[in-house]
């Protein structure tokens, strides 16, 4: 299946969002919109599913927080176990992609 | 819409009202973030409002996308262990003795194996320390199962104060297995039947 070939990049996307700081969910889309130039949207609607995801399997944890206009808000953070799932994570998106490029562009590694 | 129905159309067919509510306002907090940078961006308020709610999206989609994350997994495993669990021990067949010790062999194991299972998945989800409200909804359901089994019992050792044929021991060990199991079988049997209806209107509902 190629799905499985890398890790999910949404997935990814977010666990290296909130690597740079605990956040919201629209910091987190916001931060990945700024730093890809607009070329990575993530769909703002099931970004929050993923997250509920993410923290139950341990990844991040979120806790309610006020903001300055006093509303509630679950901001997000990186647990140890999310930490090293990214780093393993990140390593092997990169050795697939490289992979894949030697196989899409010259035939096979 | 507006946005208090929009956000109820996002939680609809969502159990647990603390768990809706959680989503309604960590999703509301998000619009407001977004509504507020649209009109610094120029936006008018009302238009600002309604662009935050498309960029979220179909209502529809989103409360399908949340039933599969909470639903999914535990209609699949801590539910149907729970009922198959009464079930096993409902049909009470070494206690009734209509089956051979083989056969006996064989339905206490697998009530043992499905025991360990679900005792697996506890002790992993505790060392994860991953107890959202999803886990925390499939493992009362479990509990009320097993509370609803035991009243159902109650329940039909009231209304049916005679011991069955073959047991003679009024109110002994042997009767109060059998009300049990009785209970569970009938709880076990409704369960099954109003979770497929459950199971059905929501895959329904999300193909819609």
């Amino acid at each position: 299946m190629v799905d499985s070939l890398v890790p999910s990049l949404p997935t990814l996307l977010i666990l290296r969002a909130l690597e740079e700081a605990p956040a919201h969910g629209y910091k987190i889309v916001r931060w990945i919109e700024d730093r890809s130039d607009h070329q990575l949207l993530l769909k703002e609607g099931t970004l929050y599913p993923t997250l509920h995801q993410l923290e139950r399997q341990g990844l991040i944890q979120g806790h309610w927080d006020q903001t300055g206009s006093q509303r509630r808000t679950k901001i997000y953070e990186l647990t140890e176990a999310g930490r090293e799932q990214l780093q393993a994570d990140r390593a092997q998106w990169m050795r697939r992609v490289a992979i894949a490029h030697e196989v899409l562009w010259q035939g096979g590694v | 819409m507006e946005r208090h129905a929009y956000l109820e159309q996002v939680t609809r067919g969502l159990w647990g009202r603390r768990a809706a509510r959680l989503i309604q306002a960590e999703l509301y907090s998000h619009l407001e973030s977004c509504t507020e940078e649209l009109i610094a961006a120029g936006w008018s308020s009302e238009d600002a409002e309604d662009e935050a709610q498309r960029r979220l999206g179909d209502p529809r989609l989103l409360a399908s996308a949340w039933r599969r994350t909470y639903y999914a997994p535990w209609l699949n495993t801590e539910t149907g262990l729970g009922l198959a669990l009464g079930l096993f021990t409902g049909s009470e067949p070494w206690w009734m003795g209509v089956t051979g010790p083989w056969q006996s062999a064989i339905m206490t194991g697998g009530i043992l194996l499905l025991a360990l299972i679900a005792f697996g998945m506890i002790v992993r989800q505790l060392a994860q320390r991953a107890w959202a409200g999803a886990q925390f909804s499939a493992w009362s359901l479990v509990s009320a199962f097993w509370l609803a089994a035991v009243g159902t019992s109650v329940l039909i050792g009231a209304g049916h104060p005679l011991p069955p044929a073959g047991l003679t021991d009024w109110y002994g060990p042997g009767y109060i297995r059998h009300l049990i199991a009785a209970g569970s079988l009938l709880t076990g049997m409704s369960g099954l039947l109003f979770f497929s209806g459950q199971w059905a209107l929501i895959r329904q509902r999300a193909g819609r």
